[in-house]
């Protein structure tokens, strides 16, 4: 069975909620998808949460937001045109997010979302493999390796945020290898 | 890999939106089978993102002259831009360099999202919670405080100018809704030029600055409104092009001062003696206006025999730092103009002497009969348009509420009295003296500080006190939009919502329009408006202990905004209702653009008082008479007025700002640089008894020798605070209409050395 939906449920689970228990429950949940990672007893989840939150929530600006706008538009300007295109993204494969204009829809969590939708869909619409596959190399491939890297540089003294990223960055050139491969095999 | 995108990568972000893969499935209802995300199934059928903008009403509710009308244009949701309203003649169509930065603020990534906790205060340690988490937690110190004290007298709140919609004074009101607590009352903008104005006229009530077109000579003395009211520019230009002569009177050449016909550098808290001086001549050469001295003033003769037995244009000269010839010709030209005006700046009234400066100053207009004319008049600040109802404010104690039986009673400059004609009252501070006062005041301590609308750390006055008081405090919560020290000093931080995320109505302390602040956009991420955190709060409060708290539980700001209007200010502003105000701004109906039109002071004898009984009740001089500035207390004098980029700490940390103005400087005289073997660019230390500096140095002859210069700023990159070398030393007035003394801010001194 493809672990795929899974391992995106588990990224969107780690990066949405920002607080240990679930950074915990997220971080068990892909270390066990992908045998990797560390004991999570032996992790301190107060410092993954305290990291957590200077990375990526705040109250001091976040060192590596967690948002494409901030990588992609040529001002960084959250909800700007790469904020546009994405929730018209979103409305195209009938989804939105709870309040328009409240968040930005490039948030990684909701990237996450938006393409386990997809892969669900894909055995059910043909054409949801063709929007995913489109989605990572058109999009998360662009914005979520320099993402990952500035946050890499900020997290030397946590585990579970590093692996968690590192993670997320071998997820990331995986994916956009195999939906390339996919696309030349057709 | 860090992957390194070109602008073609750039511009294809999202080039698969536009495919519009799977219309016929989604519509088909497929997507039914899929569970739910974090993300909702849209409303197929329905169309979005496309049209027209939808186009709100908002005013700049930041503590300026200008309180611009905006006009917003939101597209889904979003505020995509904002432009200055054409239908206001004083904003007219434009905004400043900051307001046109306000989407950047609204939507930076750094803004506060969440209400958070800081796990030890000033560890940078920081956990996302709940606002039920935070507000219990909250609810809970309160009535533990009131258990342990028997009131909450233990609870203050620091709050001022960070927000002036009017619907904020409810985090006043959701004190009062709590019970009786601590409050830091007075302001420590421009209190002392306040009360001057009171003793002299009876009210602070300037001209409507856009009768600037109509006067032959302007002087502005000790402000800078190049940079900090751009749009009163506009007005002096166009006087300027009538023929008026600028004249402008500061210690500092200013960007304003650049623009003058003439520059005159006094030296600093010398502007009274500069102004008796000329006053000396006047009389000298009966410029002065016989009529109106005769008719409308009180102990003018008294003055004239004052100036004659102490003040010489000589003694004038040397003390102010302006060559006599100068001074007389000053003079001499402001009393010939028919009419001059003076605009009276906040700078020249930060002094231990500030108040005598605009005493001094009022009676140099006063004298030569120019108050009360259009185009004249002595300008400062008027608070004509701000009879709302206060409504948010006024909120009354729970029942069997304990407080301090002493006389407080809290003043404000903005609204009226409090009343209450109860037993107890709240217990009043002097804002002004913030550390001083957590750390001394005792029978309740302060244990709970509760921050709105305002940045102590970035603002008041000797930071080093400020860490150490704060150090006492059990719990300290602020209300902001971005992390700044006071939050990097707070136990929780709660997230507050942009002018475009709420419902409220501004009007100016300088021109005459009033302006209703439409919300716009949802909410960002948590934030929430002072009042809704005031509603929270209460049912919070209501929940755990009954009857805890007064404050009405309305989340929907528009509706608190309503609250706000009344017949007075429908008739002052020519409007039916509030919805009026949907078309655009409105100017009140003046029958004058002068203040004091009909030459009716509000003063006990009805006239322009030169010598006022009432001065002496708060032990001042009866006559605006000189006073001796502060003593040097070290080598170099240290002034810290604002920036261009900023107010205060807000707007500072912008990325916009920042591409301007991308880091502090210190400036200095070339020839008190060279002494100090000091070159443009080096990293100096700025010292003296409260703390350092340490910043890059600029030379410029724009300062005196005997003057170094630092604007107060809040830059998110580094340390930079002015507040490091700022004591809290008083002003001269402010106690009886503000309900403290102001701040001598620019009273402060320091040595400077290489770093």
């Amino acid at each position: 069975m493809d672990k795929t939906p899974q391992i995106l449920e588990a990224f969107r689970d780690f990066f949405h909620y920002g607080r240990k228990e679930h950074l915990r429950k997220a971080y068990i949940k892909l270390s066990s998808l992908s045998d990797s990672g560390s004991d999570p007893q032996s992790i301190d989840w107060d410092l993954e949460e305290f990291t957590f939150n200077r990375l990526f929530i705040g109250p001091m600006a976040p060192l590596a937001p967690a948002v494409a706008s901030v990588y992609l538009d040529p001002e960084g300007l959250i909800q700007g045109d790469v904020t546009a295109e994405i929730r018209t993204f979103y409305e195209s494969i009938g989804l939105r997010i709870d309040e328009i204009g409240s968040e930005p829809e490039d948030s990684l969590a909701y990237e996450f979302d938006a393409c386990r939708h997809l892969l669900l869909l894909a055995s059910k619409v043909p054409e949801a493999a063709e929007a995913y596959a489109a989605f990572i190399k058109e999009h998360i491939a662009l914005w979520v390796p320099e993402f990952s890297a500035r946050a890499m540089e900020h997290c030397q003294e946590s585990v579970a945020v590093k692996d968690v990223l590192m993670l997320l960055s071998e997820w990331v050139e995986n994916e956009t290898g195999n939906t390339t491969q996919d696309k030349e095999k057709k | 890999m860090k992957k390194e995108l070109d602008k073609t990568d750039k511009a294809a972000t999202c080039p698969f939106s536009r495919r519009g893969f799977l219309k016929g499935m989604v519509a088909a209802g497929v997507l039914a089978s899929i569970p739910a995300g974090i993300l909702r199934a849209n409303a197929w059928e329905r169309i979005q993102y496309e049209g027209e903008y939808d186009i709100f009403r908002n005013a700049c509710p930041r503590n300026c002259y200008d309180t611009c009308s905006i006009k917003s244009y939101v597209r889904n949701g979003v505020l995509e831009f904002i432009e200055g309203a054409q239908e206001s003649t004083f904003t007219d169509g434009a905004l400043c360099v900051k307001g046109y930065a306000y989407p950047r603020r609204v939507y930076s990534p750094d803004r506060i999202k969440y209400p958070m906790k800081q796990i030890g205060r000033g560890t940078g340690n920081w956990k996302r919670i709940s606002w039920d988490e935070a507000l219990t937690e909250i609810a809970e110190k309160i009535i533990e405080i009131k258990k342990k004290d028997g009131s909450l007298l233990g609870m203050a709140l620091d709050k001022y100018s960070g927000n002036f919609g009017i619907t904020h004074y409810g985090v006043e009101g959701m004190m009062s809704s709590l019970g009786y607590t601590s409050r830091f009352v007075g302001t420590p903008c421009w209190p002392a030029g306040i009360d001057a104005q009171n003793f002299d006229m009876g009210n602070m009530w300037c001209n409507d600055p856009e009768d600037f077109v109509k006067a032959k000579h302007i002087i502005v003395w000790g402000g800078n409104p190049a940079w900090n009211s751009v749009h009163t520019m506009k007005f002096i230009y166009e006087a300027q092009e009538r023929g008026a002569k600028l004249v402008v009177i500061d210690p500092l050449l200013t960007q304003t001062a650049a623009k003058a016909d003439l520059y005159v550098r006094v030296k600093t808290s010398q502007d009274g003696v500069l102004a008796l001086g000329m006053a000396r001549h006047i009389v000298d050469e009966k410029l002065y206006d016989a009529e109106f001295v005769e008719k409308y003033s009180k102990g003018f003769e008294d003055f004239v025999s004052y100036l004659k037995d102490n003040v010489s244009v000589e003694w004038a000269a040397e003390q102010s730092g302006v060559p006599a010839e100068l001074l007389r010709q000053i003079a001499e030209e402001y009393a010939k103009a028919e009419p001059g005006t003076i605009w009276a700046g906040y700078g020249l009234q930060r002094h231990m002497n500030g108040g005598a400066n605009v005493r001094a100053i009022d009676a140099l207009a006063a004298m030569t009969g120019n108050i009360g004319k259009e185009g004249g008049g002595v300008r400062y600040g008027h608070l004509q348009t701000w009879g709302f109802n206060y409504n948010a404010m006024v909120q009354k104690q729970p029942e069997g509420s304990v407080g301090y039986l002493g006389k407080d009673k809290i003043v404000s400059e903005f609204t009226a009295e409090q009343e209450g004609g109860a037993k107890y009252a709240d217990r009043t501070i002097n804002i002004n003296k913030l550390a001083e006062s957590i750390l001394t005041t005792a029978e309740p301590p302060i244990r709970l500080l509760w921050v709105a609308c305002k940045n102590p750390f970035g603002q008041d006055f000797d930071r080093p006190k400020l860490q150490k008081a704060f150090e006492k405090l059990e719990m300290v919560v602020v209300v902001d939009q971005f992390f700044n020290e006071t939050v990097q000093n707070a136990d929780i931080v709660l997230p507050s919502t942009t002018l475009f995320e709420e419902y409220t109505v501004n009007v100016s302390y300088w021109h005459y329009w009033l302006s209703i602040n439409e919300k716009a956009i949802p909410e960002q991420y948590e934030a929430r408006s002072d009042l809704q955190i005031g509603a929270m709060l209460s049912k919070k409060m209501n929940e755990l202990e009954s009857g805890s708290c007064t404050f009405p539980q309305i989340m929907d700001t528009k509706i608190w905004m309503e609250k706000e209007f009344n017949e007075g200010i429908y008739k002052y502003f020519g409007i039916k209702n509030w919805q009026d105000l949907r078309s655009g701004p409105k100017k009140a109906k003046l029958p004058s653009s002068a203040s004091w039109h009909d030459r009716k002071f509000s003063t006990p004898s009805g006239k322009y008082e030169f010598s006022s009984d009432l001065a002496t009740e708060y032990g001042h001089t009866k006559l605006p008479e000189h006073k001796v500035r502060r003593k040097a207390y070290d080598k170099f004098r240290v002034l810290t007025p604002h920036t261009q980029f900023g107010l205060h700490s807000q707007f500072v940390n912008i990325d916009y700002m920042e591409d301007f103005n991308k880091e502090p400087f210190v400036y200095i005289n070339p020839i008190a640089a060279k002494a100090k073997n000091i070159a443009d660019g080096d990293m100096v230390k700025v010292f003296n008894k409260i703390g350092n500096v340490t910043v890059k140095a600029k030379l410029t002859d724009n300062v005196a020798e005997d003057v170094i210069l630092m604007y107060e700023a809040w830059f998110r990159k580094g340390d930079y605070n002015v507040q490091n070398l700022v004591d809290d030393e008083s002003s001269d007035m402010g106690s009886y209409k503000t309900g403290a003394p102001g701040v001598a801010i620019h009273d402060q001194f320091a040595d400077i050395a290489k770093a």
